[in-house]
């Protein structure tokens, strides 16, 4: 028995995709790999996997992880890798497979690449709007929590989330680049604090993209 | 992706039925192909992408280079006002093409209910809804499945039908298709042309003249097209195409498993099934051929479940052999084997032990009536003794809820008959706590769902008036009122559709009216509960001068001419005559292997039915 954690990018209409959905899809795909999955013992034996925290829905990765246990030792990452990159549906792209270096519980943030292409095609001026509201001294949003085991909404200021934050543009788009908590325990989703640029400046775009391109353990370290 | 698409995905419900791109999705370049077809399923996605029929011929079209069939679902409402917003017309999954683009556009039509989801759907799609309007080749709009057997009611919107199977007609329609697409031909013209391949139905090439009461008096084919329409029959199942990949969806579907269907038709010959007579003459699937192409499925898909499905699947003549060789690479694999459709007189503990059925939701069986005499006139051939074994296996493996289907309202009941249902339903419970090894602390449930009857073209009952709302209420009160035992549970069927399914199925082309009345004041999505609206329909019936009651409630004469009669699909009017007489004396017919019935569906296969031919081999046998 060994784990191995498989990175994956998720784009395109795969964007779409649920968590629960996207959990389906892996048991599929490993299962269509003849992948020699380890089930757990019990009553309803199910096939061992561990997600990172689930990635809101319409936002893009090239940073998932997955944590899968293998029965039989002999397969080599290389070849877990291949065998699945082979049977993915066409938005879901295998990047890697190895030995865990970290604990997924470690994650504790994510750095997002968010895009807007602006309604009257001036990126440069939506640019300037967004550092002018990065700049306020206050950036209150309602976030969904719970209390207990109730829904409740909180209101929570995403200035005190908000890390390295740059602002630039590229063609005809506006590009922020930023790091937020991601951790098992509390995160700041790219929808949220997009809605908040998005609300404070009355920018209604053509297209926006969110994606997820790494994430972190304490310190700055990258998540491996 | 559409920009308008991207836009409105994040404000609707389950934005994953409206993106394609599933595993074993067909890609191609549509500027390769010379027709494109789209597969259009008149409901969800998650409904649309259960159904075999689409999954059959969707890889069967794509398996031709020159043609691309792509798939289109009926969004939902919430998808449906966000495209109205955005001015975004309704498109295929796969290269979100909008309908005007398609070459064909093919409606699958499983229940009646949907046929104003046809409409919807077209409209959305910004085609003109009926035929005469369409004038071009481009955008000609078929239909096929069980509905088409008796198309009538939506002839006015579709160019043709295909009746029967539609593999090799299919094929056919393509190819001529492709031929008059390419000489640049008229609709007119490619739709004379088409009238002669067989199976091929078109409504406008026919005439109908009515009495003053209202029937039928004759349809006339307009020049040559043939008089009679005879539906396609596929031959041999183990030589005809199936996929041996099935589309894998994201989200969660009603069936999300895959199927292997083992044979087409049935033996029974239930009086009040039209699948029963629909689907003659039998043909049956080889075990080898089954068993290779499960496995395939599961290797190409990854599913943990696959489902045997038929009419009747205890009838398939291999069931044993079938079911031990699956089983094979099933246990090792950890898949699961699904049988639906089994007789309740065909349960037994091999069956329950081969299956592990216990530990999965619930074992439902079909008495359908609670009678012996009720059961014959529908020549359901279970007795009292048959269910009760079942019953009482049921009970030994632990087993402590129970699922009973019944029908009200079919012809010649009586409220004894009725009654009857409670009757058995108690002896049930009965048999549960005498049995002493019971499990302990466990109570039994029996849930008794009784749905109105609805007489069907093709049948022996399709003579016979559907009862009335007030009768059958009638019915489902006394029901409730006699369930007074604990562990007891009826639940009744309260809906009007029903009364609606009944004019439709056995409807002529003046309903074309009421439903494009109906649809225009806002009716689609009929088979939802929530969507349906009886008062506009009723609306919709009086402003065209039609009353449903003449299509639900009146009994036809066998003179009378019925809108199918020049639809030949498959079972004589004179053996639906014989049937319909042996159901008023309570006679029973026995099953098609036992004993032929000369029920005429072989004719359409050069005489061919395999249950006839199970007689010979079992005379080997011995």
């Amino acid at each position: 028995m060994r784990d191995v954690r498989i990175r994956f990018a998720k784009t395109g209409k795969a964007k779409y995709i649920s968590h629960l959905d996207l959990t389906r899809c892996f048991a599929r795909a490993i299962f269509r790999a003849q992948i020699p999955l380890w089930f757990t013992e019990g009553f309803n034996p199910r096939p061992y996997m561990n997600f990172t925290s689930p990635l809101t829905l319409g936002a893009e990765s090239r940073a998932e992880a997955l944590d899968i246990r293998l029965e039989d030792e002999s397969m080599t990452d290389e070849e877990v890798a291949a065998r699945l990159g082979a049977v993915m549906p066409p938005d879901i792209h295998i990047l890697s497979a190895a030995p865990p270096v970290y604990k997924m519980n470690q994650i504790e943030e994510s750095r997002y690449r968010v895009e807007v292409e602006p309604s009257n095609g001036d990126p440069e001026a939506l640019a300037e709007a967004f550092r002018q509201v990065s700049e306020q001294e206050h950036l209150i949003v309602e976030k969904s929590g719970k209390r207990g085991k109730r829904k409740v909404m909180k209101q929570i200021d995403l200035k005190e989330y908000i890390k390295d934050l740059s602002v630039s543009t590229e063609g005809e788009r506006t590009v922020m680049e930023v790091t937020l908590p991601s951790s098992s325990q509390f995160g700041v989703n790219p929808r949220l604090f997009l809605d908040k640029f998005l609300s404070e400046t009355g920018e209604e775009p053509v297209r926006i993209r969110m994606m997820r391109e790494a994430m972190y353990i304490a310190d700055g370290i990258l998540f491996e | 992706m559409d920009a308008r698409l991207e836009k409105i995905l994040p404000l609707v419900q389950k934005p994953g039925r409206y993106i394609g791109g599933e595993l074993n999705s067909v890609e191609k370049d549509p500027s390769t192909v010379d027709l494109r077809f789209a597969f259009c399923f008149p409901d969800t996605y998650e409904i649309g992408m259960s159904h075999l029929g689409i999954k059959i011929l969707y890889y069967l079209i794509n398996e031709r280079e020159d043609a691309y069939c792509e798939r289109v679902f009926a969004p939902w409402l919430d998808m449906e006002e966000q495209m109205r917003k955005v001015g975004l017309p309704l498109f295929s999954l796969e290269t979100g093409t909008p309908l005007t683009e398609f070459d064909l556009i093919g409606f699958t039509l499983q229940y009646e209910m949907s046929f104003t989801t046809c409409l919807y759907m077209l409209e959305l799609g910004g085609i003109p809804l009926l035929s005469k309007d369409r004038h071009d080749l481009k955008n000609l709009v078929v239909g096929g499945g069980p509905c088409a057997c008796n198309p009538e009611p939506i002839a006015d919107f579709f160019d043709l039908f295909m009746l029967g199977d539609g593999e090799e007609v299919m094929m056919d329609l393509l190819d001529l298709y492709k031929e008059y697409k390419e000489r640049g031909a008229s609709k007119e013209e490619f739709l004379k042309a088409a009238s002669h391949i067989g199976g091929i139905y078109v409504p406008s090439l026919y005439d109908v003249s009515y009495h003053e009461d209202g029937t039928v008096e004759a349809v006339s084919p307009v020049g040559d097209a043939p008089a009679v329409v005879r539906k396609r029959v596929v031959a041999d199942l183990d030589s005809v195409y199936y996929p041996d990949k099935f589309l894998v969806p994201y989200i969660d579907i009603v069936h999300d498993r895959a199927v292997e269907e083992i044979y087409r038709g049935c033996i029974r010959g239930c009086r009040f099934c039209q699948a029963g007579f629909l689907y003659r003459p039998i043909r049956e699937k080889s075990v080898s051929t089954i068993n290779a192409q499960a496995k395939r499925l599961c290797e190409s898909t990854g599913y943990d479940e696959i489902s045997v499905i038929s009419l009747s699947t205890s009838d398939y003549s291999g069931i044993q052999p079938l079911l031990s060789d699956m089983a094979d690479w099933t246990a090792e694999k950890k898949i699961n084997i699904s049988l639906p459709s089994l007789r309740i007189d065909t349960f037994s503990d091999e069956l329950v032990e081969k299956l592990n059925l216990i530990r999965r939701s619930g074992l439902t069986f079909a008495p359908e009536a609670g009678s012996q005499r009720m059961r014959d006139v529908i020549n359901k051939n279970i007795t009292e003794e048959d269910i009760m074994k079942s019953v009482r296996i049921a009970f030994a493996n632990n087993y402590a809820t129970v699922k009973l289907y019944f029908m009200l309202g079919l012809p010649y009941e009586t409220m004894e008959d009725v009654e009857a249902i409670i009757a058995l339903g108690r002896q049930i419970v009965d048999a549960y706590y005498q049995n002493p090894d019971r499990p302990k602390g466990r109570n039994l449930t029996v849930n008794i769902s009784a749905s109105p009857f609805v007489p069907k073209p093709f049948t022996p009952f399709q003579w016979e008036p559907q009862d009335t709302k007030a009768s059958i209420e009638e019915k489902q009160e006394r029901l409730h009122e006699l369930a007074t035992k604990t562990r007891l549970h009826v639940s009744s069927h309260k809906s009007d559709t029903i009364f609606l399914e009944a004019a439709f199925a056995r409807g002529d082309r003046r309903l074309g009216k009421v439903i494009l009345k109906a649809f225009e004041k806002g009716c689609y999505f009929d088979s939802w509960d929530n969507c349906f609206d009886i008062d506009k329909w009723m609306e919709a019936f009086e402003e065209c001068g039609l009353d449903p009651a003449f299509y639900s409630n009146r009994r036809r004469s066998y003179e009378e001419v019925l809108p199918w009669d020049h639809l030949d699909n498959g079972p004589s009017k004179e053996f639906l005559i014989r049937e319909n007489e042996k159901a008023k004396q309570a006679a029973v017919t026995p099953n098609c292997r036992e004993q032929c019935s000369n029920c005429g569906a072989q004719r359409l296969n050069d005489g061919k039915c395999d249950a006839l031919l199970k007689i010979d081999r079992g005379r080997e046998a011995v």
